[in-house]
This record gives C-alpha cells, structure tokens and sequence, in this order.
C-alpha cells in the first residue's frame, strides 16, 4: 500500500514537473515569435515555425506592445531581457513591417497617422519601403563583408520609419538593453529611428534627393548600433566623427558630410575631442581626422581597430570611456602617434596634400586664420597678436603676406611651451614648400619671402596637456604670455563671449578681443580685470557653452557691451536720452508723493 | 536732530533685517531640502524651468513634487532609509540641430539588489523617478553594465541619477 502510494506520487510529481515548463512557455514562445525574436537552433526554428516571415507581412504592432506590457512580469527572464527593446521602442500607428531581402532589418512603418511615409515621386509607400529595407542591406554589406566590422546584438535589427523633420532630425538610434557575448562585454542592444521618406525641406530635397539622405543617415546610425555592440561607453565626439566619416566611405557620391567642416575649420582652436555641435564643429565636423588616419595607415581598418580596442576596454565606473588614449596607444603601435598624426592632418588642411577622394578636395574649406600680418616686423605688439593660447589636440593658422616692408628672408622666433609644434608653410603659386625649427632651435627661416604668395605658420598643440602658450615674431624678439595668461587680440580669451557666439572668430568676439587689446591690457586697472575674468570666466564659459538658453541669455546681455564697445559715441547718446526720460518721471513721482 | 534719527532707524532696520536672513538661513529639523535633476545629476535646489525636483527630509519618505506642491510627511519605519532617483536616457548630438539632454525612462522596472538577491522591483513613474523604503545596507540599483552601487541609511535618502540609456541623435 505504501509503495504503490509511494509511486503514484512519484509519477504526479514527474507529470507536475514536466507540465510546468509547458505551461510557462506558450506565452514565452508567443511573444517571441509575434516580435520575430524566436530563439533556438536552425533547427528547433524550422520544427517550431509555422509562419515564416515574407517581405510584405503585415503585423499590427501597437497592441502587442500593450499586451506585453500587461504580461510582462508572467514572463521568463531570458524572455523578458530579449523583449524588453520592444517595450522602449516607439509605437506606430497600423505598424506593418518588411523583413529585408537578406534577413538582417525589420523595417517598421506606419499605415495610418502622421508617420506614414509620403515618399517622392517616383515611389510608392512599398517601393519606399523596400528601397529602405535594400539601402540597410547594402550597408550592413559593406560593414560586415567589406570592412571586417561586428555586427550589433539583435537579428533582425529593427529599424523604425517615423516623422523626425519636425524634430528636425534625419535620424536617430537609442541602445536598448545589455547584451554580451564573448570579447564584448559592454555590448548593447539598440534601435534606429529615420524620417519616414526625406521628403521635407529641411532636408534639401533639391541637393541630395530622398534615396541621397536615406542612404547617408543609413551608413551613419548604422554605425552608432555597431558602436553599442562593440561597447556602450563610447565617446560621443569619436562617435559622431566615424559615423560622419563612413557615410562617404560607403556613398561617396553625397558628400553632404563637407557641410559639417565650415565650423570645425572655423574652430581649430578647440580641442578634437568637444563635444559633438554644429556650432563648434565638434563630434561630425571631426571625421576629416578620421580620413587622415586611414590615408596614412593604409585604410579604414585603422579607425575599425579603435573600435575593436574598445570593445575590451572597461569603463571607469558608469562614465563613457575617453578614445584619445586608445587612438594615441594603437598609433603608436603602428610606429606612428596622436601627435604625429594629429600634426600631419593639421597641415593637410592648409597643403590639400589629401590623397584619396581627391576630386572632393575643393569641397574642404580653408581653415581660418586666426591672424593676418601685412606689415613688417610682427611682434609682441603687433595687431593682432601674434601669439595663441591652445588647449589639448587644438591648433591655429597665422598668415604673412609680403609687402614693402617685409623682409627678404622671414625668420621666425618661437616661444611656445612644451607640448607646442610649429610648421611654416611656404607658398609661391601652387607650390607648397614647409619648414620646420632645426632641432634645440626655436627659429623658422623662409628664404625668398618676397617672392613668396604667402607664409602660413601652423601652431598646434599636439598633446592632452590644455592651455598651452605659442607665441611668435619676425624680428627675434620673444612673444611672451601676458600676465592675464592670455593670447593676445588672436588668440584665446574672451571665454564667455566666444562661448555665447559660437566662435572665437565671430564678428561680436573679435570686437571684444581688440578692446581688451588696445584699453585693457594698456594700464594696470585693465589688466587686473583681465586676469581676474581670465581666472574665473572659464568654468562659467564652458557651462554656458553647453546650454543654449544661456548662450541666448550671454549674447542678450553682452550686445550692449559690444555696442558700447563698437559705437561708444552712439551708447553715450542712447544712455543720455534713457536718463533724459529717468530724470523728469522721477522729479514727477516725488512731488506727487509729497502731495499725498 | 532728524538726521540723526533718521540715522539710527536706518542702522535699526538694517540690523532687524540682518538678523532675520540670518534666522531665516537656519533651516529648522521639519524643513524639506529639495534637489533636482540637471541633466546628469542631481544639484541642490528647485529647477529654473518648473520642473519636479525630489523632496527630501531626515526621517521622511522622500516625495517627487513639482515646485510648490503640498507636500504630506510620511515618516519612514524604523531602521529604514530611502533611494530616490530618476532613470534617464542620455542624448547627443544633433545634424540639424542641437540634440544634447537626456530623455526620462518612464515605466522602467528597476531591480534594487543585496548581493544575489533581488530586493525589490520598483517602477519609474511618467517623469522617470522612482522611490524605494529599505533596510540600512548597501544595495545595487539597476543591472547589466549601467547599474550602480549605493548606500542606504536609516532615516536618510539617497539621490541616484541612473543612466539606463544613451540616444544618438542626428
């Protein structure tokens, strides 16, 4: 009686353990097979599907989302870790999806609301569709096949065709959830978000058709879900600068990515690694350095191995991993460095030495000159001032133009802090010639200046140590860092101003410059100021710089600055009329208080 | 004569106003301390823009309010402590224009954990904050890569801006 009590109990316990799994996975293997994230072996899939996925399949997205919220805590772990990407991504509206041609995108799109793509001529809502689906395809082509890269967690890869030109945004890709796998420990899940058809204005239609700005914003989010899966950390500048630089690796025919080097170029006296701004040309007007790099080390697997370093690289805590060490330690294992590197890409920009893409070489604009010389000789009290203060990995251009007074032979005398590295560039029509200091020397000799179009002299700062002084003459005297640690009228300084305005070149900032040149830095109360402003204005600079509100509220309040600067006459007259107005309503408020 | 009065009631004045700011920055026991989010972390004080800012006092469930919010004391059980905090998606970059902030995390479930063990699950509410009551101990708030480690004091609430995710607008 009591073995056969014994063994029905057993048995009950067998039948109880083996249904319990069968009951946890129905709604499990649901959800994983209606977002398309069914797991297994090849062959588990084939035994286990029913309904194979075919490109022109129709789900309705938004109400899965909603019963999966609801059914969430019902859910397996591992379940859960793999939809959970299905949970942060967006809802559309009638979502229908596209399976691409080899299997790697879902493409998802609204059928209905404001999301719903109205492509271009030309394209119907499916044929869009498919053209996106085909642009992905050829993408993942080049970086998995051609270029050797990893490719990021989560097959299909999800990408989602909303309505971003309101936002004004071409697209845009958000992690998801952690998931490693050996040799990526940080690696993240992601998903990207593109316009539904490009089709508005602020694309430029006119310029770069539809197919051109699908194509570039593909190559370039594409390569932000390859950067979570290589490591989360990332550094947002290097980031921005290597997605910038593939959209013409891969579509080299656009060429919308020039657009972003006018402000870089504007701003070479900030450092490489700001962060990412259209303003300042920081993250996407830095992908020129990446060309460099891959034309100086034999192509782009230079810029892949930083990104494979980073992939065993471990973060410092929950703060993003900094990519100028890893560049500097992997250019140095290739018998080169940062600042070498970053020397010679400097010089490009005045040389035009590229040597790929060269039919493009006219679209890279000048880099500006933070100071002009026509007369002779140029000195510590030269207008402007020849002499320029440089945080890390930043440089600046100075020009010499012959004329009457100059001298046959330009011999240029440095003094610059450590860490500073000067080129003079000769040129004489297209002819470019370049001069270094001899070695222990701190002069540059250009023989036949006369004769030259120009002598432009680069001074960069070639190492992670900030502001650093450079400061030059043609006349052997030394150049030295004014007591407010300041440039001079061409170099640094005027923080707030040049943080307000975008560019220490601005219009507004090189009037402010010149008025501490020429009425603050001439007297001892001035330059008190100046050191005191210099001291305490570059914190409050860098926090304004970052918030454009505050820019907007810096340029409000220094606009009467400026004016009072720039039309002294005009302010005096303006403050005169503002007391003429003051005085009388104030006499008029007294006697009607003494009356009362 | 009416100089010199006038005089001493200024130096009066001056002297009873003095010595009410200074009774007025001695911030009483029963007096919240409020802290808000700025994009990174949190920073003493109200935001400029309007809006919620955590609520904190010794003994006390911390409360997310917006600014001038009537806010009800609730004393926290004996030997516990509190974590509050808000889960955000960092945000950069920006083609057309500037896209740098953060996104709050909404509706997120967090695990709060003591070693292997999973203390307790909290959801974010629709701004992205959260609060938990805990024991005093050390917990890890959050999983994977992004969690971080943090403090629980009896009668005391710690602040966490848990980064959960990172945009890359363009």
């Amino acid at each position: 009686m009591t073995m056969a009590f014994t063994r029905l109990a057993v048995a009950f316990a067998c039948v109880l353990g083996l249904s319990l799994p069968g009951a946890a996975g129905p709604l499990d293997d649901y959800y994983l097979a209606a977002f398309n994230e069914q797991g297994g072996s090849a062959l588990e899939k084939a035994i286990l599907s029913t309904t194979a996925e075919t490109a022109g399949a129709i789900q309705c997205g938004t109400p899965l989302k909603h019963e999966l919220s609801r059914d969430w805590s019902l859910l397996e772990p591992a379940t859960r870790k793999t939809l959970a990407k299905q949970l942060a991504a967006p809802a559309l509206t009638g979502e229908a999806t596209l399976l691409s041609s080899g299997g790697h995108f879902l493409i998802h799109y609204a059928t209905s609301g404001s999301d719903v793509p109205t492509p271009a001529a030309g394209y119907t809502v499916p044929s869009w569709v498919q053209a996106v689906a085909d642009t992905f395809e050829s993408v993942y082509a080049t970086y998995m096949t051609a270029d050797g890269y990893h490719p990021p967690p989560g097959t299909p890869y999800h990408i989602y065709l909303r309505s971003l030109a309101a936002l004004k945004i071409y697209g845009q890709t958000t992690s998801t959830s952690s998931s490693p796998s050996p040799g990526f420990t940080n690696a993240y899940g992601s998903y990207i978000e593109i316009d539904k058809d490009f089709t508005s204005p602020i694309f430029h239609p006119q310029v770069y058709t539809p197919l051109q700005s699908l194509q570039i914003t593909a190559a370039h989010e594409y390569h932000h879900a390859i950067q979570y899966g290589y490591n989360f950390f990332f550094d947002i500048w290097y980031a921005e600068a290597t997605s910038t630089w593939y959209e013409d690796e891969v579509y080299d025919n656009v060429n919308q990515l020039y657009a972003y080097l006018d402000a870089a170029l504007l701003n070479t006296n900030l450092s490489i690694d700001i962060a990412p701004s259209i303003t300042t040309g920081g993250g996407y007007g830095r992908w020129l350095f990446n060309r460099h790099l891959a034309e100086a080390h034999g192509g782009q697997s230079i810029v892949r191995s930083f990104w494979e370093r980073l992939a065993t690289t471990a973060p410092a805590g929950q703060g993003d991993i900094p990519m100028i060490p890893i560049i500097d330690t992997l250019l140095q294992a290739s018998g080169s460095s940062l600042s070498t590197d970053f020397l010679g890409y400097a010089g490009k920009l005045y040389t035009g030495a590229w040597s790929t893409h060269q039919p493009e070489i006219p679209l890279i604009p000048a880099a500006a000159m933070t100071g002009t010389f026509t007369s002779y000789p140029v000195a510590g009290t030269s207008t402007p001032s020849p002499s320029v203060i440089l945080p890390h990995y930043s440089f600046a251009f100075f020009r010499m133009v012959p004329s009457a007074t100059s001298p046959a032979t330009l011999t240029i005398t440095l003094t610059a802090d450590t860490g500073i590295s000067a080129v003079a560039f000769s040129k004489t029509g297209n002819s470019i010639n370049s001069f270094t200091a001899g070695v222990g020397s701190s002069q540059i000799t250009i023989p036949g200046f006369g004769a030259t179009t120009e002598v432009v002299l680069l001074l960069a700062n070639t190492t992670g140590s900030d502001n650093l002084f450079a400061g030059f003459s043609s006349d052997g005297s030394q150049v030295t860092r004014t007591p407010s640690g300041g440039g001079g009228g061409g170099g640094g300084g005027c923080f707030i101003a040049t943080a307000a305005y975008g560019s220490y070149l601005h219009p507004q900032v090189r009037v402010l410059r010149e008025f501490r040149d020429h009425y603050l830095l001439t007297n001892a109360p001035g330059r008190a100021f100046v050191e005191f402003y210099y001291r305490f204005s570059p914190p409050l600079a860098d926090f304004i710089a970052r918030h454009e509100t505050l820019r907007w509220a810096a340029r409000l309040i220094l606009t009467p600055v400026v004016m009072a600067v720039a039309h002294p006459a005009a302010m005096a007259a303006a403050l005169m009329m503002a007391a003429g107005l003051y005085i009388p309503l104030r006499r008029r408020h007294r006697t009607m208080v003494q009356t009362v | 004569m009416a100089a010199g009065f006038n005089l001493i009631l200024a130096v009066v004045v001056c002297l009873f106003l003095g010595g009410a700011a200074v009774a007025a920055a001695k911030r009483p026991n029963g007096a919240w301390n409020y802290y808000h989010f700025d994009g990174s972390r949190f920073v003493a004080g109200l935001a400029a823009d309007g809006k919620r800012a955590v609520a904190v006092r010794d003994g006390v469930r911390p409360v997310v309010a917006l600014p001038g919010a009537r806010i009800e004391a609730v004393a926290l059980p004996a030997g516990t402590g509190a974590v509050a905090g808000i889960c955000y998606i960092q945000s950069a970059g920006g083609k057309l224009t500037g896209g740098a902030g953060y996104l709050a995390a909404p509706a997120m479930r967090l695990p709060i954990s003591s070693g292997t063990n999973v203390v307790t699950t909290v959801q974010t509410d629709e701004q992205g904050y959260f609060i938990a009551v805990l024991p005093a101990g050390r917990y890890v708030v959050g999983e994977g890569p992004l969690a971080r480690n943090v403090r629980v004091e009896s009668d005391q609430t710690s602040l966490i801006a848990l980064r959960v995710g990172k945009r890359m607008v363009d």
